[in-house]
C-alpha cells in the first residue's frame, strides 16, 4: 500500500518566500500598509507554476451529481489507472448542524457522488473521515446533517479523526510554529486524501474551501475542540502547514448551494449551480474566491500559498469545463476591518 | 467507571484504572496518547475514574488521584485582551483549556469542576472562577456550546451535549436564571437528542437536576436498540451505562440527585 507521506522524499513540494518578499511585506506592515498590501505582495511569483480547475453544472442536489464528479475527473486526467485499487479517503466539512440549514456542511449528495465516481474507476475503497471542529458528538453530527444515513445506504465506512490513532510526522511546512504534526493513522493508511468542502465565507479568514477544510483532518484528541491550537498559531500559517504536509490529491467543492455572510456557520444560504474540482488546492480555492466575486489576494492563506503550494493568479489557472463568469455570484461578507481586503470593491 | 457498578467487571475495571496509572506523567498530568504531554485534557476524568475506584474500593496507585488534582490546579486556560464586539465572553477568566496553552473552554472546564468536586476540593479558588466562567458563556437564549457564546456580534448556537456535560457540573451550585435557561433548553431539546453521547449526558444533567423525563424508559430502550445493533463504541456504551443506572459510581462520586427541585 502507498503511504503518501512516508513515501514520498524529504524535499519540500513548496518554496519558501524570499528574503525579498519577507522584507517587503514586513516593511508593508512598518510603512501602514495594512493587510491588504502584504498579502498582494506577498503573492507575486508562480513562476512556472499552472494548475487547471474544473467547474462543473450542478444546478441542485438532485442531478447526476457522480456524472459531473467523474466528467471532472476525466477532464483533469485522473485514469482509472491512476484510482484502480487506491484507498481513497473522502474528507467532507462537518462543523455541526442546525434544524433548516444544511449548507452549513458539505452535502451528502456531494460525498456520494464522489464515492461512486471512485468506485466506477476501480478504487479498492472509498470511505469518509473528519474530525469535526466544535461537536465531541460525532454520530449526532452525522445524524443530524444526513451524512450517517446516506452513508449507510452507500455502505461507506466512517472514520472519526477526532479519535483516532495518532502519528507524529515532520511539519513539511514550517511556516507555523506548530512543529511536527499529530495525524491520525487512518489518514496516513489512505492513498488519496480528497477534500470535499463547502464553498463558505468565513468570518476569519474571508473564505473556506479545500485547503482550510484539512483543518478537519487535525485529530481533537491533540488539537482540541475547537482546535484552538492551530489558531494561535496562526490560521493561514496551519493551513500551509496542513496541506503542504498532508499532500491531498484532489478538491470537490460543493458550490450547489454556498453560504456568504457570517460564514462558517452562522451564513445565510447562496445557491451557485456548480461543482468545483482540481488538484492544486491553491487554485481550486482561488477560482471559488473569484466565484464569490471576492478578491483571492485578499485572503492570507491564498496569498501565502500563491508560488508556493500552487497558483492562484488567473493567468496560470486553465479554466476547463463551465466558465467561471456563468456561476460568478457576488458573496456578502462580514463588515470587519480584517476582512476589507476580501472585498473586490 | 461504568464498569465499577457491577462486581462482575470488577477485573476490567482494575485494568482500566491501571492503565491510566501507566498514562500518567511525573507532573501528573494524563496525556491522550502516548507521548502528548501537551495533550492532557483526559486527566480530569482520570483523576474521577480513580476517586469512583476507591469509592469501589480498588485503589491502583494510591497518589495518582492527587497528583491528578495538583496538576488540574496548576492548569490554567489562556487569557488574552479581546474588544467585547469581537469576543462576547469574558476572555480574562481563568479555566481549565483542553491543550496546554491554549484558551479555557467549556467542557474540560466543567470535568475540572467534577474532579475538584469528587476530590472535595470545591472551595478552591481556581473551582469558583470555574464556576464564572460556565456563567459568563452561558448562551442567551439557553444553554452552552464548546465555549463561544457571541462571536462578531451573532448569538451562536447551544449544543445538547455540552449543555448536559455542563449542567452535570453545576449540579449543587446555588441558583442563577442561566442554569435554568441551561436546563429549559436541554428540556426543549430532549425529545430531539437521539445520538447515545448526547442523550446520555442530558439525561445526567436532567436527573441531576430533578427534571428526569418521563419517557426516560422508553428512549433508553431505543438507545439501547440502537447500540446493539452497531459497532462497538466504547465511549457510547459506557456513558449511557453509566446515565441509565441508579447505583451508579459516577452519581455518587458527584452525589448527583441530591439537588433540591428549584
Amino acid at each position: 500500500m502507498t503511504h503518501t507521506l512516508r513515501a514520498e522524499p524529504e524535499s519540500k513540494g513548496f518554496a519558501k518566500p524570499s528574503r525579498r518578499e519577507m522584507i517587503g511585506a514586513g516593511a508593508a506592515i512598518l510603512l501602514g500598509g495594512g493587510a491588504a498590501a502584504v498579502f498582494r505582495h506577498a503573492s507575486q511569483s508562480e513562476s512556472g507554476q499552472r494548475a487547471e480547475v474544473f467547474i462543473g453544472p450542478a444546478p441542485d442536489y438532485g442531478a447526476d451529481l457522480a456524472a459531473v464528479v467523474a466528467d471532472g475527473l476525466r477532464t483533469l486526467g485522473v485514469t482509472r489507472d491512476a484510482i484502480r485499487g487506491k484507498r481513497i479517503l473522502l474528507k467532507p466539512n462537518l462543523v455541526e448542524t442546525a434544524a433548516g440549514e444544511p449548507h452549513i456542511n458539505t452535502h451528502p449528495a456531494v460525498i456520494l457522488a464522489a464515492a461512486e465516481a471512485f468506485r466506477r474507476l476501480d478504487a479498492a475503497e472509498v470511505f469518509v473521515a473528519e474530525g469535526q471542529g466544535h461537536r465531541r458528538d460525532t454520530r449526532a453530527v452525522l445524524d443530524e446533517s444526513r451524512l450517517g444515513p446516506a452513508m449507510a445506504d452507500a455502505k461507506l465506512r466512517f472514520i472519526d479523526l477526532n479519535c483516532d490513532d495518532v502519528e507524529r510526522v515532520a511539519n513539511r511546512g514550517a511556516w507555523s510554529d506548530l512543529g511536527p504534526l499529530y495525524l491520525p493513522k487512518s489518514m496516513l493508511s489512505a492513498d488519496w486524501v480528497v477534500s470535499v468542502p463547502k464553498l463558505k465565507t468565513h468570518h476569519w479568514t474571508g473564505v473556506t474551501g479545500s485547503m482550510k477544510n484539512l483543518f478537519g483532518v487535525m485529530p481533537g484528541i491533540v488539537y482540541g475542540w475547537p482546535k484552538n491550537v492551530l489558531h494561535y498559531a496562526g490560521i493561514a500559517e496551519s493551513i500551509l502547514d496542513i496541506n503542504a504536509t498532508v499532500r491531498p490529491r484532489l478538491a470537490i467543492v460543493d458550490a450547489i448551494v454556498g453560504m456568504e455572510g457570517d460564514g462558517p456557520i452562522m451564513g445565510t444560504p447562496k445557491p451557485v449551480g456548480c461543482i468545483v474540482m482540481g488538484e492544486k488546492f491553491s487554485a481550486v480555492d482561488a477560482t471559488c474566491t473569484r466565484l464569490m466575486d471576492l478578491n483571492p489576494y485578499g485572503v492570507k492563506y491564498l496569498s501565502l500559498a500563491s508560488g508556493r503550494l500552487g497558483p492562484i493568479h488567473e493567468r496560470n489557472i486553465a479554466q476547463r469545463g463551465e466558465r467561471i463568469d456563468r456561476y460568478r455570484s457576488s458573496f456578502t461578507i462580514l463588515d470587519v476591518p480584517h476582512l476589507r481586503a476580501v472585498r473586490n470593491t | 467507571m461504568a464498569l465499577l457498578s457491577s462486581p462482575r467487571f470488577r477485573g476490567q475495571a482494575e485494568a482500566g484504572l491501571s492503565f491510566l496509572s501507566r498514562l500518567q506523567s511525573a507532573e501528573g498530568g494524563v496525556a491522550a496518547w502516548p507521548g502528548v504531554g501537551h495533550a492532557s485534557w483526559p486527566t480530569a476524568l482520570a483523576a474521577l475514574a480513580w476517586q469512583a475506584g476507591q469509592l469501589g474500593k480498588i485503589t491502583v496507585a494510591p497518589d495518582s488521584p492527587q497528583r491528578a488534582i495538583d496538576w488540574l490546579l496548576r492548569q490554567r486556560g489562556r487569557t488574552f485582551t479581546s474588544d467585547p464586539r469581537v469576543y462576547g465572553h469574558n476572555t480574562q477568566l481563568i479555566g481549565w483549556p483542553w491543550i496546554d496553552d491554549t484558551h479555557t473552554w467549556l467542557e474540560p472546564t466543567a470535568y475540572a469542576l467534577m474532579a475538584l468536586r469528587a476530590a472535595d476540593r470545591s472551595d478552591h479558588i481556581r473551582y469558583h472562577e470555574g464556576v464564572q466562567v460556565i456563567l459568563d458563556r452561558a448562551i442567551e437564549g439557553g444553554g452552552w456550546n464548546y465555549g463561544n457564546r457571541k462571536m462578531l456580534g451573532a448569538d451562536l448556537r447551544p449544543l445538547p451535549e455540552t449543555t448536559g456535560v455542563i449542567l452535570v457540573a453545576m449540579a449543587g451550585e446555588p441558583p442563577d436564571p442561566r442554569l435554568e435557561t441551561g436546563l429549559r433548553f436541554l428540556q426543549d431539546a430532549w425529545p430531539r437528542v437521539t445520538a447515545p453521547l448526547g442523550w446520555a449526558w442530558s439525561l445526567l444533567a436532567l436527573d441531576a437536576w430533578n427534571r428526569r423525563p418521563i419517557d426516560t424508559d422508553r428512549r433508553a430502550g431505543q438507545i439501547a436498540d440502537m447500540l446493539l445493533g452497531d459497532e462497538i463504541r466504547p465511549l457510547e456504551d459506557a456513558m449511557v451505562l453509566i446515565a441509565t443506572d441508579d447505583q451508579s459510581v459516577f452519581g455518587k462520586l458527584l452525589a448527583l440527585k441530591t439537588v433540591p427541585s428549584g
